[in-house]
């Protein structure tokens, strides 16, 4: 007999009732449920299957695309062109920059044409 | 699965229905799929008697844990992700007992399982091993995967508080 229930009557025998009422509810002992297969391990493995196989296949195409990329060549500076190269001429060195070829504003009357000293 | 296994699971049926039951808050239809599916476990070897304890506390703890285990999966049913999966895939499951299961219970063993059911869960699982399946406090602490003097705690609180739930609602109505 176990010990620790000897001083409570009260309690122990509530509990006894219950267990007496639980054990004619109780379903009938069946055998056959030990040599029954496990169904929801097998449903659960079946599951992750399909779903592990298309990770690792996504994770191998993956693997395989990096793979193929062309890759870029080592030296870029000699592969791009050259934009800005020096033409060895100033700008605009056809124009005549002399002071007596600067455009006037012929346009104007000769009224508002100032003459400096 | 050994002989020997089985017969000792068979001697320990109805005290493990009884204890599923606990484990399912007195729930008949769930107490049954969890003591199947633990049955389940222990046909695929998928839990075994190391020897480190007591045959009983070993196949309860295998039960309490399966108890866990089937809360978890009724718990993602009723939500709101799990409901819309059942909807696609068809699988509809009422997670109330069937009307089937309503079993007729007299009103001590009511009063007893309502009283247990407003303590606290580490409380009233340790009254139900040590009153209930006749284990010492120790093996139920084992069970519980807590210490010893914790284990104590609960069941000299637990009993206290029992008492208190019994004097104070002497008669209660079962409305389910």
């Amino acid at each position: 007999m176990n010990p620790d229930l000897q001083p409570d009557h009260d309690l122990r025998e509530l509990f006894a009732h219950q267990r007496r009422s639980d054990h004619e509810q109780a379903p009938a002992w069946n055998p056959g449920v030990l040599r029954a297969p496990a169904k929801h391990v097998r449903s659960r493995r079946s599951a992750w299957l399909p779903i592990t196989a298309t990770a690792a296949a996504c994770v191998l195409g993956s693997l395989f695309w990096l793979q193929e990329e062309p890759k870029p060549p080592a030296d870029l500076a000699q592969a791009l062109p050259e934009f800005f190269a020096p033409q060895g001429e100033p700008l605009f060195a056809s124009l005549d920059t002399a002071p007596g070829s600067m455009p006037s504003d012929s346009l104007l009357p000769a009224y508002l044409n100032i003459q400096l000293p | 699965m050994e002989r020997e296994t089985a017969e000792q699971l068979e001697a320990l049926h109805p005290d493990a229905f009884g204890w599923a039951l606990h484990c399912c808050g007195g729930d008949h239809s769930r107490a049954e799929d969890v003591l199947q599916n633990a049955y389940l476990k222990a046909a695929s070897d998928r839990v075994v008697h190391s020897g480190a304890s007591s045959f009983k506390t070993w196949w309860f703890g295998v039960i309490r844990l399966t108890a866990h285990e089937e809360f978890r999966r009724l718990r993602y049913r009723e939500s709101l992700l799990g409901k819309l999966l059942a909807q696609l895939t068809g699988d509809s499951h009422d997670p109330r007992p069937s009307p089937a299961h309503k079993i007729d219970l007299d009103t001590q063993t009511l009063r007893t399982r309502e009283a247990l059911a407003q303590l606290p869960a580490r409380q009233a699982e340790v009254l139900h091993l040590v009153f209930y399946q006749d284990l010492s406090i120790s093996e139920a602490a084992t069970l519980m995967n807590i210490s010893l003097g914790s284990a104590r705690q609960h069941y000299e609180r637990g009993k206290a508080r029992l008492r208190t739930l019994l004097q104070t609602h002497p008669v209660l109505t079962h409305e389910s």
